[in-house]
């Protein structure tokens, strides 16, 4: 007869285990509160980064290379004890290398955080988490269902640095996207970009497609952003500003053979997001492609934090703004007709879904 | 002359019984679901009045195939959505619970009638579950309408926190896993049935294992599980209990005559004895061990096993880590892959992979009363392989083509329980014209609500 024993190796036992379930049971040991310091400390690990920014850090070391805290001081032209803290935080958040005096960019500085690396998120860091006020009363908005100062009372104010911002990541995104679902070798596609920001699909799918054009829609003001960024990438001539509120700009039905829904979904609620793809639908061509790119979370809203966190963040911005699960989304795609859906991720974190409109 | 049901004719009638004797110009005799004469096609014709007659010359008439470990549920419409160079946890964990999670109740069901579709189409006509995931009703449910042998049960674990939708604790399973074996211990005249399924490896607590031990025996079925493929079962039993998971299982008292264990790759050779010695099954997947990765060629024990005495059956595994459901390509791999490991040709001969496809199977499934052979008294489960095909011509030596030429596309007609269930490669009791359709928008469906994206790596225009 089998007896429950002791195990052999006492620090690998866990509250549940083969030989054991439930409780009471004798290891148990109190959990950690790292968590709780995590929380705690995330105020001021996001506002060393900002700061960090602000100050032109990762620009100045890129220039000055290794460099004792005097140097970069001097550069800065800021007190030697303030800056040597500062950086000190930088090295903790695994944003520099340190040895004993002397400050360097690592590998993730030098990509992520100097205004010209590859996939610079620099101009990102200062408006991702949307107003930053709005954080101190989030227990209000929670109370109230509606934010202090949501983004929708001055939405250029808000989207111009953020489109900004956001170009590199997600151009990055639109011309991997190329991989997976190879737009490029669309003869002269048509082109629908609701919501474009600064254009980065447009572009990627331009750039990729010598006789495609589109339409770049986004509101007045922040469609500037897409002129400035498509003239920037040559290909400005072949497309068509339409600026105006994607639920009410006029689209021609059975069009287009791409239609690009990026990142605007979570700022319209479950209604306004499945109106914008039942637009989407309305607007393509039978076999033309929806690409719809967004941060979903999983079916049970917790093994993915990025995007669950990016969900708090909406409601805490914005009036309507969640963010859904990948089976919420599905379904609107398939309730407006879409088939053939596709769930790619060109980069990490980064997912779209591509439908398509029945032949 | 004697009334009967059907005559089943064939050139050749591969009996598998004890002798195992290939009747030239042979037929079978069925009443009702049961066979009840095997002999000279003018002999059976002689003594009996059928109703029908099937086949002819143009046919081999073999038993149908016992799949011994299959995810009827979870697999089938996700196949082959995972990569093929996902290490094993990544694979489990990070692709396959997630996706099992997301099922509905129908769309369960209709996984189940697909996997059963491609078993019966393929000369398959009993299976083994490896564990319905959430919905075990209305699985059950499509299997009555698909018209396959098998037994089911639920996924049952205690162990694993996460996810939410099919997690349990260890009364809720024990609970499952009898109100399972209580409601639906005989369906269909019994061609389905339940058994003490649990998944195994190391999501299962002591108590747990001990309560399905005791429910199979109570309510005299087999049990079965996964254990060992890799070295992360034998790792964790290890740091757990100070030994390896056959001999701790030996010491609950689970292993007996009774168990199916899936895998088995990673035993070592007291393992091995202990199995040999309780005289429990185990459920060979090669395709598996092949795209996992396993290494069953480098440290397989399987020609060690079946020297030992313990009974190595055929599974065909989950459609992500074997992306299909023909036995008759899985026993090729059995029949190819310890030749070629030890450079050795005697390493199981056609003959013996087709008896651990049938027999052998039977055998796993306690059924080996009932099936597994074309004998008198036993269920007619019965195969028509098509040799008006090319991998079948000329046709000189029935079990070596058997196993090494011909592979499920061949089969032409299946009965079950002596209810021809394939015609002519048809389905006679689901309607394939909306079928397939049906499956490919649930796959896309579940893949899409999963979150997992497309990991294809050729582009989709």
């Amino acid at each position: 007869m089998f007896e429950p024993r002791d195990a052999p190796y006492p620090e690998l036992k866990k509250t549940h285990t083969m030989a054991h379930v439930g409780r009471p049971w004798t290891d148990y040991k109190p959990p950690p509160a790292a968590p709780v310091w995590a929380a705690i400390e995330g105020l001021g690990r996001y506002y060393i980064l900002l700061a960090a920014l602000e100050l032109d850090v990762f620009d100045t070391m890129q220039r000055l290379g290794p460099s004792t805290v005097d140097v970069i001081a001097d550069a800065l032209d800021a007190p030697v004890d303030h800056v040597r803290s500062l950086l000190d935080g930088v090295v903790a958040l695994d944003l520099l290398d340190q040895f004993t005096d002397v400050y360097e960019l690592n590998d993730a500085a030098k990509r992520y955080l100097v205004s010209d690396g590859p996939a610079s998120m620099a101009g990102l860091i200062p408006m991702a988490p949307g107003p930053h006020e709005n954080w101190t009363q989030l227990a209000d908005t929670v109370r109230s269902g509606r934010p202090a100062t949501p983004i929708e009372d001055d939405p250029v104010g808000f989207y111009v640095p953020l489109v900004e911002g956001t170009f590199t990541t997600m151009f990055r995104c639109a011309t991997r996207a190329d991989l997976k679902i190879r737009y490029s070798a669309m003869r002269a596609p048509k082109i629908l970009d609701l919501g474009a920001g600064g254009a980065p699909w447009s572009i990627a799918m331009l750039n990729g497609c010598p006789d495609g054009s589109a339409v770049v829609n986004d509101l007045p003001g922040v469609i500037d952003v897409a002129q400035a960024k498509t003239a920037e990438h040559g290909v400005a001539d072949r497309c068509e500003f339409r600026p105006g509120d994607f639920h009410t700009i006029d689209i021609e039905a059975g069009h287009y053979d791409i239609v690009v829904l990026g990142h605007v979904c979570r700022t319209e609620g479950a209604d306004g997001a499945r109106h914008l793809i039942e637009r989407a639908f309305e607007a393509l061509k039978p076999e033309g492609r929806l690409v719809l790119a967004d941060y979903f979370t999983d079916i049970e809203r917790k093994f993915n934090p990025h995007a669950v966190i990016m969900g708090t963040t909406m409601m805490a911005s914005t009036e309507k703004g969640f963010c859904f699960t990948h089976q919420e989304f599905s379904e609107w795609l398939r309730d407006a007709g879409f088939i053939d859906l596709r769930l790619v991720e060109p980069i990490g974190f980064q997912q779209s879904f591509v439908a398509s409109r029945p032949r | 002359m004697i009334e009967i049901d059907t005559l089943i004719v064939g050139s050749h009638v591969v009996t598998m019984n004890p002798t195992r004797d290939v009747i030239r110009h042979g037929a079978v005799a069925v009443r009702g679901n049961e066979i009840v004469d095997v002999g000279k096609q003018s002999d059976l014709e002689a003594i009996y009045a059928p109703k029908q007659t099937v086949g002819s010359d143009r046919f081999v008439v073999t038993p149908g195939m016992v799949n011994t470990h299959i995810h009827i549920t979870g697999e089938p419409l996700t196949r082959g959505y995972v990569p093929d160079d996902t290490p094993f946890e990544e694979n489990v964990f990070m692709w396959l619970c997630p996706l099992y999670s997301v099922f509905t109740a129908e769309e369960e069901r209709l996984s189940a009638q697909l996997a059963a579709v491609e078993m019966l189409k393929s000369g398959t006509t009993t299976f083994l579950e490896a564990g319905t995931i959430r919905f075990l009703d209305d699985v059950i449910d499509g299997l009555v309408e698909v018209g396959i042998r098998g037994r089911v049960g639920n996924w049952v674990w205690d162990l694993p926190p996460e996810p939410d939708v099919y997690k349990q604790n260890t009364d809720a399973a024990i609970d499952m896993l009898q109100q399972q074996l209580v409601d639906h211990a005989s369906v269909a005249d019994g061609r389905l049935g339940t058994w003490s399924i649990l998944v195994g490896h190391t999501t299962a607590s002591d108590p747990l294992w001990k309560a399905a031990r005791e429910l199979a025996d109570e309510h005299g079925t087999g049990m079965s599980f996964h254990m060992s493929p890799a070295k992360l079962d034998p790792e964790a039993f290890v740091a757990e209990f100070g030994h390896r998971p056959m001999i701790h299982l030996a010491e609950l008292g689970i292993l007996r005559d009774d168990v199916a264990i899936t895998h088995c790759v990673q035993v070592d050779d007291q393992e091995l004895a202990i199995m040999a010695e309780a005289g429990v099954s185990v459920a060979h997947c090669p395709t598996t061990a092949l795209k996992v990765s396993y290494g069953v060629t480098q440290i397989g024990k399987m020609p060690e096993m079946v020297k030992a005495g313990v009974n190595v059956s055929i599974g065909t595994d989950g459609n992500n880590a074997s992306n299909y459901s023909d036995l008759m390509r899985a026993t090729y791999l059995v029949a190819g892959l310890f030749k070629d490991a030890r450079q050795d040709p005697q390493m199981f001969p056609a003959e013996m992979a087709y008896e651990m496809a049938t027999l052998g199977g039977a055998k796993t499934m306690r059924m080996q009363d009932t099936i597994g052979s074309l004998e008198v008294g036993k269920r007619a489960d019965i195969v028509l392989h098509d040799t008006d095909r090319p991998e079948w011509r000329p046709l000189l030596n029935v079990a070596n083509q058997l196993v090494w030429s011909a592979d499920g596309r061949g089969v032409h007609t299946v009965f079950v329980d002596g209810v021809k269930v394939v015609e002519a490669g048809q389905m006679t009791t689901i309607d394939e014209g909306t079928f397939y359709d049906r499956c490919q928008r649930a796959g896309e469906a579940i893949t899409a609500r999963s979150g997992l994206p497309d990991k294809a790596k050729w582009p989709v225009l």
